[in-house]
């Protein structure tokens, strides 16, 4: 069931999604320079003004979103799988498989999560495949020790052992057993997991180790509005607002305690 | 006097306006037993909830409870509280779901002493020690709920739940799981409630019925159908169900005939294994042949369950070894299947059941004819196909499990106490159907049963395990 908040979540994301697919009626470039007119106010051509070269916010703001979101999705789906898959195996098989993918995830924990994302963006600088790779690497430590647990209670059941007498694979185990158990403390992960992500891309943009200019990505573009702040406050709070708007969408959309498990 | 606890016109739905209590009047005087006797499912246990004052939310009750001749409605919360264990004690059905599983045994008994008796740390330990020698479970107290046996488990839940001295004791079927000898020591102290105080005793368990004495009532589908006085009811049944019921507890077994000659088909060899320190079989062997019935008996925790799912493979041995010899039956079906003693528990949570019985239809192919053969024979109908197990009583979903091991024409079947959760009534349509599935299809059985009259009399060969070691 979707209750108040996560409606409310949606909603946000939505109008968010609404604003990047507005910008495709705008015929701005997020590069395109205009320095006639720096910190324009909101007019026809500039929906929401200009930035300190001129260029179109909206545009960059959209811009900014839709990379914001395609990287959380991506990392998501892809920290989802692989922690999913592994902590299933893990707990699963035990002994040397378990002892294995629990090490590694031992040695990833010990370490910061920002401090990975540092680390492998600055192996090769702007690239949007080593952050996605980094962000994902973070991520789905979560899932794999949240399906681990589960699946090591899960793998006792009566109901699985029945299963497996009757002569069902582990396919069955996992669509039937393991699935329905998970769903919702998946997708809880998951909204979490997109705001975690967003969060971290603005970071390391904003100590300006992550995508380049001109890239037009929310952290970036705070620190590139940062010495206007006293000139164009209202510039520098649009990056502000839409990174607030998108974490907090997010959160909301995630589904806290309230799971009722089987109806 | 007024009575300890009393009902009248008790209603109590569901969310879907489901009747699960209807009309429901009695009362309890003190130093009086109360014994609610009935099927599976009929709303036995959500009755002790409204009593308690505990329904679950989304349920609805009308009519009026009086504890102590005080309406509960006029009792405040924290005047219940107060009530609770200090008066009233609740002896819940289920010893490993209401039992703390990570805390050591003698911590879930002290803590009672610690805080409602405001005994301190070491003397609260003391006390519990005292309580759990009672119940002989001496040297026990540091073990967490998994590592003990249901009927361990049953005991110490009632070490917990009368700790803090109530006189009126509400019990959920308390005897279920045990075996004999603690079943009799059980009955003699839940005697003690009902010549001090009160009791109110839930079950389908005629023989603890007879034993407690006192005023029985019995319920079906959430109505009252026979109320009065213990031996009355019990030996001049006025209701037809009651007399069915009666009739089934009281029904003579014919075991099938052993065959002549019969091949073995699973053998094991000086098996032996161990559960943590404690040693259960050593060099085991047994050979189990086609057509055969062992019976299984032996207090808790001696190891029965461990050793049927040996046999089943589902564990392995510490050394020894296990062996099937199996032929002319289609490789992919299995050969081996379970009913195990909590239906409740051995099915997937979120699927219909028609969804489950597809699935297995796919798998191993079977008709849809010899489907509704079964049902019928089970007293299934289709419309419970459409439920989701939590759905369904326990009664309805033993009978769902054997339907599926029934379609599946295994040649072994273990079962492990699979009626200890019915009624009488229910009990009597699965054993059957699983003899008559026995003698037509020449499979073995190996049946694990705390009920040493059926062991006996369903069985040709009996395994004590109180006798092996």
């Amino acid at each position: 069931m979707i209750d108040r908040k996560q409606k409310l979540g949606a909603g946000i994301l939505l109008i968010l999604l609404v604003l990047v697919l507005a910008n495709r009626f705008t015929s701005n470039d997020i590069a395109s320079q205009n320095l006639d007119s720096i910190f324009d106010p909101p007019s026809l051509t500039y929906p929401l003004g200009t930035d300190q070269f001129g260029r179109c916010n909206l545009a960059r703001i959209s811009s900014a979103i839709l990379t914001s979101l395609s990287m959380a999705s991506i990392c998501v789906i892809t920290a989802s799988t692989i922690g999913t898959l592994t902590g299933f195996f893990s707990a699963w098989y035990g002994g040397h498989v378990d002892r294995f993918f629990s090490t590694v995830v031992n040695i990833i924990m010990a370490l910061p999560g920002l401090i990975i994302v540092l680390l492998f963006s600055s192996i090769i600088p702007g690239s949007f495949f080593m952050i996605y790779l980094s962000i994902s690497l973070v991520l789905w430590l979560e899932y794999f020790r949240v399906v681990r647990a589960r699946v090591m209670s899960l793998k006792s059941e009566p109901a699985v052992q029945m299963s497996q007498l009757y002569g069902f694979n582990l396919v069955y185990i996992l669509r039937r057993h393991l699935w329905p158990s998970i769903k919702t403390d998946l997708a809880t992960l998951a909204c979490f997991g997109a705001g975690n992500a967003i969060l971290i891309l603005a970071s390391i943009g904003f100590v300006y180790v992550g995508l380049r200019p001109p890239d037009a990505e929310l952290g970036l573009m705070m620190v590139e509005l940062f010495p206007y702040y006293s000139d164009a406050p209202w510039v520098l709070a649009q990056p502000l607002l839409a990174i607030f708007a998108l974490v907090l969408a997010f959160n909301l959309l995630a589904k806290g305690g309230s799971n009722d498990a089987i109806d | 006097m007024t009575p300890l606890i009393e009902a009248r016109k008790l209603t109590i739905q569901d969310q879907h306006g489901r009747k699960l209590v209807d009309n429901l009047s009695f009362s309890l005087a003190s130093n009086s037993a109360l014994t609610i006797l009935g099927e599976s499912g009929a709303g036995k246990s959500i009755l002790a909830q409204a009593l308690l004052g505990i329904l679950p939310s989304g349920i609805c009750q009308t009519g009026e409870i009086k504890l102590f001749g005080k309406p509960l409605t006029k009792i405040s919360q924290s005047q219940l509280e107060a009530i609770w264990a200090r008066e009233i004690c609740f002896l819940p059905q289920e010893p490993s779901k209401s039992l703390n599983p990570i805390m050591p045994m003698r911590r879930q008994i002290s803590e009672v002493f610690e805080f409602v008796h405001l005994q301190k740390y070491r003397k609260a330990t003391q006390s519990a020690d005292e309580s759990l020698t009672q119940l002989n479970l001496d040297g026990h107290g540091a073990k967490v709920p998994s590592r003990l046996s249901g009927g361990m488990s049953q005991r110490v839940a009632y070490a917990a739940a009368t700790a803090a001295g109530g006189k009126v004791l509400i019990a959920d079927e308390p005897t279920k799981g045990l075996d004999r000898r603690h079943a009799a020591a059980t009955i003699k102290r839940l005697a003690k409630y009902r010549d001090h105080g009160g009791l109110i005793t839930i079950t389908h368990n005629l023989q603890l019925a007879e034993e407690l004495g006192g005023t029985i009532i019995i319920m079906r589908d959430g109505q009252i159908i026979e109320q009065g006085d213990a031996s009355a009811v019990l030996t001049e049944p006025k209701n037809s169900y009651t007399q069915q019921l009666i009739s089934a507890a009281k029904k003579k077994w014919n075991r099938p005939e052993k065959l002549q000659q019969p091949k073995p088909i699973i053998t094991l060899e000086n098996v032996s294994l161990s559960r943590g320190s404690k040693q259960l079989f050593h060099d085991f062997n047994l050979t189990i042949s086609e057509g055969e019935i062992i019976g299984m008996v032996g207090e808790s925790g001696k190891g029965k369950s461990s050793l049927a799912d040996l046999s089943l493979k589902l564990l392995k041995p510490k050394s020894g070894s296990i062996n099937y010899h199996f032929d002319y039956f289609p490789a992919e079906r299995p050969k081996v299947l379970k009913l195990s003693q909590d239906p409740a528990t051995t099915f997937p949570a979120h699927h219909p059941l028609q969804i489950l019985l597809t699935d297995l239809q796919k798998k191993h192919r079977f008709d849809q004819d010899h489907v509704e053969v079964i049902m019928n024979e089970l007293g299934l109908s289709a419309k419970l196909l459409g439920s989701k197990p939590h759905q369904l009583s326990g009664g309805e979903l033993q009978r769902f499990s054997l339907l599926f091991i029934l379609l599946l024409r295994p040649r072994y079947i273990v079962a492990d106490e699979p009626t200890s959760r019915l009624d009488m009534i229910t009990a009597e349509v699965v054993n059957k159907a699983l003899l008559s599935y026995l003698e037509k299809h020449r499979a073995a059985l190996l049946y694990i049963s705390h009920d040493r009259r059926l062991v006996n009399e369903i069985s040709h060969r009996v395994i004590d395990l109180d006798q092996t070691n």
